[in-house]
């Protein structure tokens, strides 16, 4: 069990900075995500915590030791892998690594008596649902067992810290569901510093501690699920978790803690929190969900057409053309509303975030 | 109308299927034809009877039989030159593999300046006349004392066999994919154990390819041979070698030609069989 720091952190490949300047602390037994678009740098953070990529600037410390120049071997790091990367060999003379010595590999490594390796292996097979596959040779799995087979091998040398890189991208959507939180107990339970990256936004919401949002090799924004979704900093973190309307608006005036602002689409009266000097333009956004049919009380009201409606069984995504501009918003799945209807809308006071 | 050019099309997809089961038999025709026919020959050849020579307008011999080859046994080197070549050849083939490992880890996995060089003059000895390489080796052999002596064969026949032992290897280093070897580190594998676990594994079929290429390199070799092992050693080369030029004789030539010939094709084939198995076991899906 280790705290993991990254001072200042940068690598970079030839001209390409895939890692700039990233700062970051993770607290002991603390499950942090990364998350963010395809190349920002996330596979390039967790191979520089593993020890495969030497920074070349700042520092990785453990604890309080800085473990730049500590090889990966020595490291008790355990990385499942985006490409899985399993063993497909045993020795010369039998060729075949099979499920059951590819979870065992790290556990021989360390030497742990026979008794227990039994143990680790067949839990970790049950907690991935991989019993009965254990004398299958990796060439005859399925990409998705494959990768169960990968974050199998991970979490059962219990390392101080394991590095998870969208371990469970290849799962169908139960299955997924099913082992993140088998994975999200076996963590807390064994208390492992914990980092993972993933693309799937629900995923990071469900599992994580904390959400690191990365893009363009930076940090965007760092803080709880909670956080993330409902306070985002940047117009990048608004677009990229969940649906956002993002617009421009002027601030008119105030009204005791609300603002008065001038948004493309109408007035609005909002609660931002802090006041900022009359006439300043502000980036804002709000989520869907803020955005309802109408019931008669308190918000700001807005009329607006329907241009689509889908239905989505939980609810019904709605996209308004209000005076011109297209916002997103949200219906129950009961209401009765379809294209070209006229709608009134109410969005509350208080969801709207200020974007940097 | 619109039967007409279903059945346009349908004919076309006929033809042109036709056209693929032509060509394919074409070129079997033609491999059997190249391989097939030398040695349905030079079998024929081995076992024509003394008395009854074979001349141009007969499609067989007139007669068979085993006269040639108890000649061949009897008259000639050819058991203890057998007991040479199969000695040489797998000593040759050890070594070889000892000196390329490192090489070819070295080229496959490492970065250094001078690699693509070093490249190029490991692949010059293939592409340069066998018997000018052999000339240049045989006057350093006979300087350093390795001439006429047992271990200077089994070191010239691990040159011959080096470049490719070296380019195979290379290339098989080279396929193996860094997150492999990095989850191996990760998980705590010691030196030896990436070597055991993964290298080796993985390079097996590079490893058996190159080491068969190097075999039969060793049992085919005559120019180096013949300069800096004979007399004192006959291989069955230099035996082979004996029956030709001015001293032609076709039928030994075939018998021995025969004698060198038929372990390599059952070696190849016991390989064939073998890499088949690895290549299955290592076709994973996201590697
Ligand atoms: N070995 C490498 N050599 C050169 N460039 C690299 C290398 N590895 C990564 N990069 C570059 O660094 C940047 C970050 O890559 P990285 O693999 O960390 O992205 P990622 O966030 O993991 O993306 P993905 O979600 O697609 O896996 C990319 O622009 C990538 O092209
Ligand atoms: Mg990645």
């Amino acid at each position: 069990m280790s705290k993991l720091v990254l001072e200042e952190l940068t690598k970079r490949f030839d001209n390409i900075v895939a890692v700039d300047k990233i700062s970051l602390e993770v607290a002991e037994g603390e499950f942090v995500t990364l998350l963010g678009p395809s190349g920002c740098g996330k596979t390039t953070t967790l191979r520089t915590v593993a020890g495969f990529y030497k920074p070349d600037e700042g520092r990785v410390k453990f604890n309080e030791r800085v473990m730049n120049d500590v090889p990966p071997v020595k490291r008790n790091t355990a990385m499942c892998f985006q490409s899985y990367a399993l063993f497909p060999h045993m020795n010369v003379w039998d060729p075949h690594m099979n499920v059951w010595d590819n979870i065992a590999f790290g556990l021989k490594m360390r030497k742990l008596p026979s008794q227990e390796q039994k143990k680790r292996v067949s839990e970790a097979l049950g907690i991935l649902s991989l019993e009965g596959m254990e004398k299958r040779k990796p060439g005859q799995l399925s990409g998705g067992q494959q990768q169960r087979v990968a974050l199998a091998r991970a979490i059962v040398t219990q390392p101080d810290i394991l590095l998870f890189d969208e371990p469970l991208s290849n799962l169908d959507a139960k299955l997924r569901v099913q082992v993140r939180v088998e994975i999200k107990e076996m963590q807390k339970r064994l208390g492992i510093t914990s980092i993972y990256v993933t693309h799937d936004q629900d995923e990071a919401l469900a599992i994580s501690d904390r959400i690191v949002v990365m893009n363009q090799g930076r940090i965007e924004q760092v803080g709880d699920p909670q956080e993330i979704y409902l306070r985002p900093r940047t117009s990048f973190v608004a677009g990229f978790i969940g649906l956002a309307n993002i617009f421009k608006a002027r601030i008119l005036g105030f009204e005791g803690n609300l603002t008065l602002l001038s948004a493309p689409f109408g007035a609005l009266r909002v609660d931002l929190g802090r006041s900022y000097p009359i006439g300043a333009e502000l980036d804002l956004s709000f989520r869907p969900e803020s955005m309802s049919p109408w019931t008669g009380v308190g918000g700001n009201k807005l009329k607006g057409t329907i241009l689509h409606a889908i239905f989505m069984g939980d609810a019904m995504d709605l996209f308004v053309d209000v005076a011109g501009h297209r916002l997103r918003a949200r219906a129950g799945s009961a209401a009765r509303i379809a294209a070209g209807d006229e709608v009134e809308f109410s969005i509350p006071e208080s969801t709207f975030q200020v974007l940097e | 109308m619109r039967r007409d050019e279903f059945t346009i099309t349908t004919l076309g997809t006929q033809t042109r299927k036709n056209l693929y089961i032509l060509l394919a038999a074409f070129f079997i025709l033609v491999q059997l034809v190249w391989v097939g026919l030398p040695i349905l020959m030079t079998v024929l050849w081995s076992l024509v009877h003394p008395d009854y020579p074979w001349s141009y307008p007969q499609m067989f011999p007139e007669k068979l039989s085993f006269a040639q080859w108890r000649f061949v046994f009897r008259y000639t080197n050819i058991v203890r030159a057998l007991k040479t070549s199969y000695s040489v050849a797998p000593l040759s083939v050890l070594l070889a593999f000892f000196l390329a490992l490192p090489t070819a880890y070295a080229l496959g996995r490492k970065k250094f300046a001078g690699k693509k060089l070093f490249m190029t003059l490991v692949l010059l000895p293939i592409i340069m006349p066998g018997m000018v390489v052999a000339l240049f080796l045989s006057r350093v052999f006979t300087s350093f004392g390795l001439a006429q002596s047992f271990f200077g064969l089994v070191l010239a026949h691990t040159l011959m066999g080096l470049p490719y032992m070296i380019r195979v290897l290379t290339t098989s280093f080279e396929a193996i994919p860094q997150d492999v070897i990095d989850a191996a580190e990760n998980l705590g594998a010691t030196s030896f154990s990436k070597i055991k676990d993964i290298f080796l594994p993985m390079v097996r079929p590079g490893l058996l390819a190159g080491m068969v290429f190097a075999f039969t390199t060793s049992i085919e070799e005559f120019n180096l041979t013949f300069i800096i092992g004979t007399p004192t050693f006959e291989t069955v080369p230099t035996i082979l070698y004996s029956f030709l030029g001015y001293n032609f004789i076709r039928t030994n030539a075939s018998v021995i030609a025969l004698i060198m010939m038929v372990p390599n094709i059952l070696m190849l084939f016991a390989v064939e069989r073998i890499l088949k198995s690895d290549y299955l076991s290592a076709s994973l899906g996201k590697l």
